[in-house]
């Protein structure tokens, strides 16, 4: 198991609420396994990830529960220094707007080089050399004159690759990619995927993609776990959750999906909206939206109910 | 680039001919004329002030006026109403005195703002940013001139030494090290004194700058890159957060004419802002005038010479 993520509660504190962002998930992600966290917007999925790292701001957010055990730490209590060292070093992070990751004061290159040497203790030649081949690896023209571009020269999809350059500088064995198409066109959305996968089975690597996108999740997931409010509704392989999903929000989330078979048709929508995660519904957090809710859905929490090898749902009506 | 210098340059000097229009009309229609300073002056006969109008070309229609004082302005053969001397000479040796009281405030100003402001807005919160905000908020609510009389009764009272003037009067005899000390101590107090408020004013722009930045998309993918805080903040943070005070840079120029009244006036120091003050009240249109034609032109310049900064600095900036 590469990181194991157990029972994480993520909290933000306002001035007389507090939004329970994260509210105990756990998700694992193995050795050069591809896992997609999805979910609509404001489920938690974001704050998952930078969680991980220790990025989200602190206060308002704050750590309530759980642990993030990468490699057997506990990277919830490591000290700054400790996390500092794990950070682009051994995960690395890619971020949902290119256009405003990457800091537009800085070219390129200072910023590609910048990532190699906090970590390592590299010559200016070399430096040189290894800014350039991964530029060549991500598939960017001419590297050699773009190392002195600024952001603010390249397109959306250059700079996303940049981005992921920049998190490839260090050989990480896991990059958390948090929406990192969102922001593009269609078409330049595939090219990334394409170099995200391909850079994948080249390198053994482990990623963890966020997303709300389940056209992508089909395309590049091992494993899926789909968030909703805060908790895991479901998790299992990817053909367990396309063919056979168990939890109503997901079937939902499948049914939304425009698909030939239905032209001409109204896209199905789930009725009602994501509850605010400072008034979270008691019992299942999904059960105001939910065509199959049972009485005992408005009081009881549900339990992971197993549907086979590593297919859990949080439902008891369809569990049954 | 030399192109903008070009239409940069043809830009202002059309403002700054407007500007003189507007600063000669504007004198003009304030009320009382320099012969109608002190009516009740019983040496100023009617046929004095007809004798003084028509010396200082008063009686000629305003736009005359106008072409008579640059023309002037510009041979440099202008004169002051009060005293007949030139103008010029008169600007520059008080230019000379407010010079060293300029460059100490500014440089107390610009360096002490910068590491409170980045400092507060770090630690956001902490003891250090509260006192920070406190004082700073102090300080601007406090009047100029009554600090200026707490420093004073304090320098004076605990250190014994005297504070008004430029220097001692009467310590021509002392020996080198005295008179550079006395020099100093005499520059020192009008100089902090005039540096508080822009510290305080300062200070704070710099923490709200510096804590939008820190906000920023690109300072988190700092974060995640592994680099130390203080590579976050100092390198990827700051730079980005000083961009807007280039522009501020630029407009410190024009202080250099413009001096400050009530210090000056409070320390009995022999610069611009008394001057001008003073000719404010005794009407003394080509004083007033000519101030106000050099501050303008080193605003321009101020503003040219920003420009120029951005270009070095953001390198979005393509001119």
């Amino acid at each position: 198991m590469l990181l194991s993520v157990q029972d994480l509660k993520v909290y933000f504190r306002g001035r007389d609420t507090v939004a329970r962002a994260v509210d105990g998930i756990s998700f694992d992600i193995r050795h050069g396994e591809t896992v997609c966290l999805v979910g609509e917007s404001g489920c938690g999925k974001t704050v998952s990830a930078l969680t991980i790292l220790d990025l989200i701001p602190r206060p308002p957010g704050e750590v309530m529960a759980g642990k993030v055990l990468f490699k057997g730490t506990d990277l919830l209590k490591l000290d700054d220094v400790g996390m500092q060292k794990i950070r682009g070093n051994h995960i690395a992070m890619v971020f949902q707007e290119p256009l405003t990751s990457l800091n537009p004061v800085f070219t390129i290159g200072n910023q590609i080089a910048e990532a190699i040497l906090v970590h390592e203790e590299v010559g200016s030649e070399e430096l040189r050399k290894r800014c350039i081949q991964l530029l060549k690896d991500i598939g960017i023209p001419s590297p050699e004159q773009r190392l002195k571009d600024y952001p603010h020269q390249m397109s959306g999809g250059q700079r996303q690759r940049v981005m992921i350059a920049m998190a490839l500088a260090c050989n990480p064995e896991l990059i958390i990619a948090d929406e990192p198409t969102t922001a593009l066109d269609v078409t330049v959305q595939a090219q990334i995927l394409n170099l995200m996968q391909s850079i994948q089975q080249t390198s053994a690597m482990s990623v963890l993609y966020i997303t709300h996108d389940l056209g992508v999740v089909a395309n590049i997931a091992d494993r899926v776990y789909v968030m909703y409010a805060g908790i895991i509704a479901e998790q299992g392989d990817t053909a367990q959750i396309f063919n056979n999903p168990r939890h109503p929000y997901t079937q939902g989330l499948l049914a939304s999906l425009p698909s030939r078979s239905r032209r001409g048709e109204r896209l199905h929508s789930i009725p009602g909206k994501v509850p605010d995660p400072a008034y979270k519904p008691p019992g299942c957090p999904f059960h105001p939206r939910c065509p199959l809710a049972i009485e005992s859905c408005k009081i009881q929490f549900p339990d992971m109910v197993e549907h086979g090898e590593g297919h859990l749902s949080r439902c008891p009506v369809t569990g049954d | 680039m030399v192109s903008f210098i070009g239409r940069s340059m043809v830009q202002k000097t059309v403002t700054l001919f407007f500007v003189s229009i507007v600063s000669f009309l504007i004198i003009h229609l304030a009320p009382g004329e320099p012969s109608q300073v002190d009516p009740l002056n019983p040496k100023f006969t009617p046929e004095m002030v007809e004798r003084f109008r028509k010396e200082f070309h008063l009686d000629k229609p305003l736009y005359v006026q106008y072409i008579y004082f640059y023309r002037d302005l510009f041979t440099g053969k202008i004169v002051s109403w009060k005293d007949n001397q030139s103008v010029l000479i008169k600007i520059w040796e008080r230019f000379l005195n407010s010079l060293p009281l300029f460059i100490v405030g500014t440089i107390l100003t610009w360096t002490l703002s910068f590491p409170v402001g980045i400092r507060s807005a770090i630690f956001r919160g902490g003891l250090y940013d509260r006192s920070a905000t406190f004082l700073s908020y102090l300080l601007i609510s406090i009047p100029g001139f009554f600090f200026a009389y707490i420093l004073i009764i304090l320098v004076v009272t605990t250190l014994h030494v005297p504070v008004i003037g430029m220097e001692t009067f009467g310590l021509g005899a002392s020996s080198w090290g005295n008179m550079l000390m006395d020099r100093i101590w005499h520059l020192l107090i009008p100089s902090v004194l005039g540096a508080t408020g822009g510290i305080a004013v300062l200070s704070r722009y710099v923490r709200s700058q510096m804590l939008e930045v820190e906000g920023q998309d690109y300072v988190r993918t700092a974060r995640a890159k592994g680099l130390p805080p203080d590579q976050v903040h100092y390198k990827h943070a700051l730079r980005n957060a000083l961009l807007p005070f280039v522009t501020m840079f630029g407009l410190i120029l024009p202080g250099l004419i413009g001096g400050s009244v009530i210090i000056e006036s409070i320390f009995s120091w022999p610069g611009m802002g008394r001057m001008a003050y003073e000719a404010i009240l005794a009407r003394d249109y080509p004083i007033i005038l000519t101030v106000n034609f050099i501050s303008a032109v080193l605003v321009l310049a101020g503003t040219f010479i920003s420009d120029i900064l951005y270009l070095v600095v953001d390198p979005r900036i393509r001119l």
